[in-house]
């Protein structure tokens, strides 16, 4: 069984590793993108089951992203928005750009990992 | 809306208002239509109890005791009592000779009329013919017509009646003493045809002899006098006086003439005569004719009063009552007339126009009903109503003047030292340290010639190197000098240039002794000095004259010296407050209750040019309407609230220039009851606070968001660390991001320290983070309408969410602002202009592109013309070129005839 692979998108290169080798231990397979820009090339590759996304970014932000990735009509990959503007509720907006959890800035890392197992496998935690 | 939900926000509003609360028309306020009329009513009702309308039923709402105010019914009662005395005076015969006096002057200008009367006079011949020539006499008048013959100083002659009544003239006595006339020794009847008549002659007038009786009272009937009965006039009481116009003949003729038949048969017909003998015939009497001698005989007085009583011409003087009437009657009609006009320029006019009038109607009713008015109490009568009315004016004038000048002196002084004299004195050592002046010495010399120190600056009274009681005599001299004089040689110890001055007080007798400060006389400190001394000398005076009467000084201050020394008072202290009001920043008008305006200072005067508002002629409404986004309905209810409870409203004020404003509209609370009528409307410059709450939650917003960032790596790290699963030789790694993470948090703060820790004085200018998003799109808005009205499209390309841009926000704005008003004003009519914000990992790039083209080397020379010399929009971006850089960003710009030009803004960025 091929374990899915996650987008982490964020301009913040810190964080955007140290997401990268958390979900590498939880069992994912993880790529990186630093903007938004950067993000739809990587999608436009294929293979990508879950996008973690930062919204505030240069060149493209999040919500141009999601934006521009609808605009494509193609199959898109559940969307978890974490961001320090974003607020903890789901908007109708994100909702419909694919966005299945929002959470602001800092999120606990459990949290993190639930929802993805959540959006992926329907709460199943998968390990490796 | 119920009416209990009304009030009850009416009463919320009223809260607001006096806590000061800004109002800002939330829902409840939706409302307001509905209560506005009541509430304008009660503003009426409100404004009309304070007394600053003049509303009808403003007198209804209050119980008039007084029909007439103590002035008004004094101007009413004085002119009464004034010829209620006149005809008291009049009564008592004080006017009587000067009321005949006018009768005269008037009489003897008179015409003459055609004779009725003739003078026999029995000369030397008549009475050589004896008893016989009498009878002949007697016949031959009879045979002339002559239709009554009256006999002076002699009977009749005996025998039978001629046909002509005889009339003989007897003197009637009072006996005793008193009002009853009786003639004695004779009866009343002396045969046919022939009568007595009293011949008295009434008394003259302080020796003019002008009126005569027109009968006597006597025993059940009354007499009728000798002349009044040869004039058929029926017989009554009193006198009348005797018309003589100079042009007024009365024939003498001899009687010889007559019986000797001299005379044609009918020159005598019809006529009256009057024998009279050379007794009658002397000239014993001062008449109106000639007053000042005695010219004239008793026979022709007779002659001419005859004549005056035939024709109809006598006239008698008013009786008592008819005295009263007339004067009260004028009293009343001059009492209106005044009233009706201004007693200070109108009272010589009036008086004159009154006298004119008074003398008609005397005129009118000497020849249309016979009687002489008293003419003199008439006449006086305006004449001393007018001065009396001057007297009460003067009075009037000066208590209001004394008022108004205790009034103004002590609104002007209410605060200030001058209130109370005896603290004028601490003053001057404080000017003096002010000034300069090293050392000083204020004295303070009693009416004993003792010598007291009031207070001293590094000095004592023993420096002075005079005996103490000389020294108190020479600064007697100096009592009301003005001017400073040198006084070295009293202090060497001092070893500078000293100066004696008196600085006054009518009740202190104060002396200042200072060092003149560094630079001389004639240098500014110096005249300082001077004008300090100056100042003090006239408080001084001001407070002696105006304190004059309060202490009851032996020399009496005539009120227009008080009041021209309050008026300087007041217009030199208004000046003063003036000048200080001028020198505050915040803009201040100040309105009176009715809305009219008072005062403004210059900062208001600024501001109203800049919204194009008259000064002195905008009502507060009005005023209220141009400078914020509110209604007049709005502003009128908020109003009404403000001037019937007191207190204060705050309001947005409209946009004007770059300051940001917010008004502040305040009332007293004693307005209400009347005490005081302002409305002070200020314009508080709020771009400081403006600007330092944008600062502060800008920063707070990067901070809060940044350490997000950073939070979150370092939360991700620990769990990480702590991870079991993870090799061991990855921890290292993970810790060291740890460390990375918290350094950058670090640097961020460090970043912001300085804006956070208030240490950056210049608020406004302070450049810190700022979403550019945000900043672009307020822009925008302020821009939109000259795109519309152009009809040019703006194409907006934003950033969904942008980071944080290092720029002065307002700087940025007013840069941004400009450059697309330049873009659009040069665009063609449906051409589209560009704006363009992206953002790099590092850099924020607004750019504004489009219009018709302008050279490279003409948009080079606008731009770099230098900040003064720029115009308009070009200034703007000019000012915003320079002060970018300080932000560490930069501006670019690019043009081309018909190829568009624009502008490139590069910015740091930095999260």
């Amino acid at each position: 069984m091929t374990a899915p692979h996650i987008l982490i998108v964020d301009d913040d290169e810190i964080l955007a590793s140290l997401l990268e080798l958390t979900l590498e231990i939880e069992g994912y397979r993880v790529s990186t993108a630093h903007d938004g820009e950067e993000a739809l090339v990587r999608m436009a590759q294929g293979g990508i089951d879950l996008v973690v996304l930062d919204l505030v970014m240069p060149k493209m932000d999040g919500v141009r992203f999601l934006r521009v990735l609808n605009e494509k009509g193609e199959a898109r990959p559940p969307v978890i928005v974490i961001s320090s503007t974003a607020g903890n509720s789901l908007s109708d907006e994100f909702r419909s750009l694919g966005v299945v959890a929002i959470a602001r800035k800092p999120v606990e890392p459990a949290w993190l990992v639930s929802e993805i197992g959540t959006a992926l496998h329907g709460g199943q935690l998968l390990r490796q | 809306m119920r009416g209990d939900d009304r009030a009850s926000l009416g009463r919320c509003a009223a809260r607001r208002v006096r806590q000061g609360v800004y109002i800002g028309w939330s829902s409840d306020h939706v409302a307001y239509p509905l209560a506005i009329r009541a509430r304008c009513a009660a503003l009426t009702f409100a404004m009309a109890r304070l007394g600053t309308l003049p509303f009808p039923r403003l007198a209804a709402a209050r119980p008039n005791w007084r029909l007439l105010g103590r002035e008004q019914f004094a101007s009413i009662l004085l002119p009464v009592v004034t010829v209620a005395l006149l005809a008291i005076i009049h009564q008592f015969g004080l006017f009587r000779d000067s009321d005949g006096r006018l009768f005269d002057r008037y009489a003897v200008l008179g015409s003459a009329t055609a004779p009725q009367v003739v003078v026999i006079e029995r000369n030397a011949r008549f009475a050589a013919m004896g008893e016989t020539g009498r009878a002949s006499l007697d016949a031959a008048l009879a045979q002339q017509g002559i239709a009554r013959i009256g006999y002076l100083d002699q009977q009749p002659p005996e025998g039978a009646p001629t046909g002509a009544l005889r009339i003989h003239a007897r003197l009637a006595d009072c006996v005793p003493l008193g009002d009853r006339w009786i003639f004695t020794g004779a009866p009343v009847s002396t045969g046919p045809r022939t009568e007595v008549a009293a011949g008295n002659l009434a008394p003259s007038e302080y020796g003019i002899q002008r009126g005569q009786y027109l009968g006597l009272p006597a025993a059940g009937r009354i007499v009728p006098s000798f002349e009044a009965r040869l004039a058929g006039i029926p017989p009554s009481e009193g006198e009348f006086l005797v018309r003589m116009p100079r042009t007024q003949s009365i024939p003498v003729i001899p009687a010889s003439q007559i019986v000797n038949g001299e005379l044609a048969s009918t020159d005598l017909e019809g006529l009256v005569a009057i024998v009279a003998g050379r007794q009658s015939l002397a000239p014993t009497l001062a008449t109106s004719r000639e007053p000042d001698r005695l010219a004239m005989s008793p026979a022709l007085f007779r002659a001419h009063a005859v004549q005056t009583l035939a024709t109809g011409q006598h006239v008698q003087r008013a009786g008592v009552w008819d005295s009263w009437i007339v004067l009260l009657a004028a009293g009343l009609a001059l009492t209106v007339a005044y009233r009706r006009s201004d007693p200070k320029r109108m009272i010589f006019q009036v008086s004159l126009i009154a006298s004119v009038v008074i003398l008609l109607g005397g005129l009118l009713a000497l020849e249309l009903a016979g009687r002489l008015l008293p003419l003199t109490a008439l006449l006086l009568a305006p004449w001393i109503i007018a001065v009396q009315r001057m007297l009460i004016r003067e009075r009037r004038q000066d208590n209001r003047l004394e008022q108004v000048a205790a009034r103004a002196v002590q609104n002007s002084v209410r605060r200030s030292a001058l209130r109370e004299g005896a603290r004028l004195p601490q003053f001057v050592e404080p000017a003096a340290r002010i000034a300069g002046v090293s050392k000083s010495l204020l004295m303070e010399l009693s009416g004993t010639g003792e010598l007291a120190l009031v207070s001293g600056i590094d000095a004592s009274l023993d420096d002075i190197a005079m005996d103490r009681a000389e020294f108190g005599r020479e600064l007697r001299k100096l009592r009301g000098r003005q001017g400073g004089f040198d006084a070295a040689s009293l202090v060497p110890g001092w070893d500078c240039e000293a100066r004696l001055t008196w600085i006054g007080g009518a009740d202190r007798n104060l002396f200042w002794l200072y060092a003149v400060p560094p630079g001389g006389r004639s240098g500014k400190r110096g005249q300082l000095v001077r004008a300090a001394a100056s100042s003090f000398r006239e408080l001084f005076r001001w407070r002696a004259d105006l304190n004059a009467r309060e202490r009851q000084e032996e020399r009496y201050l005539p009120i227009d010296e008080k009041v021209a020394s309050a008026i300087e008072l007041v217009s030199r202290e208004s000046d003063q407050v003036r000048r200080g009001f001028d020198t505050i920043d915040t803009a201040i008008i100040i309105f009176h209750l009715i809305g009219s305006p008072l005062h403004a200072n210059r900062a208001m005067e600024e501001l109203y040019q800049e919204a194009g508002l008259a000064l002195h002629e905008t009502p507060l409404v009005d005023a209220l309407v141009a400078l914020t986004t509110l209604d007049v309905v709005r502003i009128e209810a908020m109003l009404q609230e403000l001037v019937v409870r007191g207190g204060e409203m705050r309001l947005p004020m409209r946009e004007l220039g770059p300051v940001e404003r917010i008004l502040r509209v305040a009332a007293p609370d004693s307005m209400a009851r009347g005490t005081d009528r302002v409305i002070v409307l200020e314009a508080v410059d709020i771009t400081d606070l403006h600007a330092a709450a944008d600062l502060r939650q800008s920063v707070g917003l990067f901070i809060d968001l940044q350490l997000r960032n950073d939070l979150e790596a370092i939360l991700l790290a620990s769990d990480l660390a702590a991870n079991p699963r993870l090799e061991r030789d990855r921890v290292g790694p993970i810790v060291a991001r740890i460390g990375e993470a918290a350094r950058r948090a670090t640097g961020r703060l460090d970043e912001v320290a300085e804006l956070v820790r208030g240490e950056n004085d210049d608020l406004v200018e302070a450049c810190y983070p700022v979403d550019a998003r945000s900043l672009v799109l307020q822009t925008l808005e302020k821009t939109v309408g000259l795109a519309e009205d152009l009809d040019v499209t703006i194409d907006v390309q934003l950033p969904a969410m942008s980071g944080f841009t290092i720029a002065e926000p307002r700087a940025l704005a007013d840069m941004l602002e400009a450059m697309i008003r330049v873009v659009v004003a040069d665009t063609p009519q449906g051409d589209t202009v560009v704006v363009k914000l992206e953002e790099q990992d590092t850099q924020t790039q607004i750019q504004v592109s489009g219009g018709f083209g302008i050279g490279f080397g003409r948009l080079v020379y606008l731009l770099t013309k230098g900040e003064d010399q720029s115009v308009g929009e070009y200034r703007q971006i000019n000012r915003g070129i320079a002060r970018t850089s300080k932000w560490g960003g930069s501006v670019s710009y690019w043009g081309r005839d018909a190829r568009g030009f624009g502008f490139n803004v590069k910015l740091r960025r930095i999260g």
